[in-house]
């Protein structure tokens, strides 16, 4: 089942030229949950949002949102 | 330390202890444990390659991964439906029709037990790679 978490995950990831296999490492998950984050079918935990969060140097409501709240976005 | 060198010595690891296993059975000395070692070791090896191959360099992570405690809880989860259901559906049968085979239990049992460790993995399997 999809998630009714939405984030801009792998839009983040390709502005900054990774790939899935190296953000894996930078957040110690394997690749396979960097992959089922982005297609959303996988929520991650706070600690996980967080780590995603300051890794991009971004705040955290603007990579993860609900999506009834921004329908249409990304 | 990079972790492909768990994979190479892990390998070399299942190669000495399959070297063994081998010598054993060529001189009829082999031991019963000696081989399921070698089978456990060398199992665990393909394993490793498997998750190196699909994850790349991450697999290191894969204990410690939140994802892969998620999933490991739902093949759990059905893997105790698969037993309950399955003891209750035993008890049921051999209530209404005593079936001959039914009453060996100490078959059935095991099999059963079986079963629910291979529902377990391969649940496990589907949820982890079923993306």
């Amino acid at each position: 089942m999809a998630s009714k978490v939405n984030n801009k995950l792998r839009l983040l990831r390709r502005l900054r030229d990774l790939t899935q296999e190296e953000l894996g490492e930078a957040l110690g998950v394997t690749r396979h949950t960097i992959l089922a984050l982005e297609n959303r079918k996988y929520e991650p935990s706070i600690a996980l949002a967080l780590r995603i969060a300051k890794f991009f140097e971004t705040p955290v409501e603007d990579i993860f949102w609900l999506e009834e709240e921004r329908q249409g976005e990304v | 330390m990079d972790p492909r060198w768990l994979l190479i010595g892990w390998g070399v690891f299942a190669l000495a202890f399959d070297f063994m296993a081998a010598y054993g059975v060529y001189t009829d000395q082999a031991g019963k444990m000696v081989l399921l070692l070698a089978g456990a070791v060398s199992l665990l090896f393909i394993y490793l390659l498997v998750i190196y191959h699909v994850d790349g360099i991450t697999f290191k992570n894969t204990l410690v991964d939140e994802r892969l405690s998620t999933v490991s809880a739902k093949a759990q989860q059905n893997s105790f439906w698969f037993l309950f259901l399955s003891i209750w559906g035993l008890a049921i049968l051999l209530n209404i029709h005593r079936l001959a085979p039914l009453l060996h239990m100490e078959i059935l049992l095991p099999l059963l037990g079986t079963g629910g460790i291979l529902i377990q993995m391969l649940s496990f399997l589907w949820y982890k790679y079923h993306i």
